[in-house]
């Protein structure tokens, strides 16, 4: 903080209720999806190793979900938007 | 029927498939679009799979995301299927051309799958002895065998 003495444009900040909470980005297990094919779409999108791919589907199988991505909203919405152009079922929303 | 996918280097594939099951493909692609086009489709239990919402608890976010993005992912949807119709009957696939095989490939598969109301434990045996059922679940299969294998010779890297 600098002690000037007066602010002359003192930023609106609309979020201020609500502070910037990271967004996480989940897929949910369905029972169409090939186990093969997740993995492959985990790779090519998030560049992910193999390894982790595999891990994160099994999770998505076993547990039900796994977050796959997390950062600004814009980010996740945008990861969804690919996890719905390759038939995943994801959403996303703040990481409480 | 002689059914074989492999890879060709640098995330292209080569594949072997009769020649019905190309013009099955095309034209499954081809309804695929039609029912993306319909709005009358938009209560239809498979579109819903096709474009779920984008949040488990919050209809207005959900809205948010389908005005925001929802024209871009039908987009895509629809430009896959029209890929896969111009090449329906090639080869050698290259990797944008294998990427749209594979994701409307799966559309379809995530069509007539919930059509057919498929779970982690279906009787596929029982579906295909089902009169009612069983051409849906021949194509769900061998729709499950195509994407499996393009699955494991297309390179993500």
């Amino acid at each position: 903080m600098s002690s000037a003495p007066a602010v002359i444009d003192e930023p609106i900040v609309e979020d201020a209720v609500e502070p910037d909470v990271p967004w996480i980005v989940i897929v949910w297990n369905d029972p169409i999806n090939l186990m093969t094919y997740v993995t492959w779409v985990f790779q090519k999108l998030f560049g992910f190793p193999r390894a982790k791919a595999e891990k994160l589907m099994m999770d998505v199988h076993t547990k039900g979900k796994a977050v796959v991505s997390n950062g600004p909203r814009e980010r996740c919405e945008a990861d969804v938007a690919a996890l719905h152009s390759y038939g995943l079922w994801a959403t996303f929303q703040r990481d409480r | 029927m002689n059914v074989a996918i492999t890879a060709a280097g640098g995330g292209a594939v080569m594949v072997d498939l009769p020649d019905d099951l190309r013009d099955l493909l095309a034209s499954l692609a081809k309804q695929l679009t039609e029912l993306i086009d319909d709005p009358d489709a938009a209560d239809d239990p498979g579109m819903a799979r096709l474009f779920p919402p984008a949040s488990v608890d919050d209809p207005m976010e959900a809205l948010g995301f389908e005005q925001l993005m929802g024209d871009a992912i039908r987009a895509g949807k629809r430009e896959s299927a029209s890929v896969l119709r111009a090449t329906a009957h090639q080869k050698r696939l290259g990797p944008e051309e294998t990427l749209a095989w594979m994701r409307c490939l799966n559309d379809i598969r995530l069509l007539i799958g919930t059509r057919l109301d498929v779970q982690e434990d279906s009787d596929f045996e029982a579906m295909v002895d089902d009169p009612l059922l069983e051409q849906a679940a021949i194509i769900y299969i061998s729709l499950s065998d195509l994407v499996g294998m393009l699955s494991l010779a297309a390179d993500p890297t």
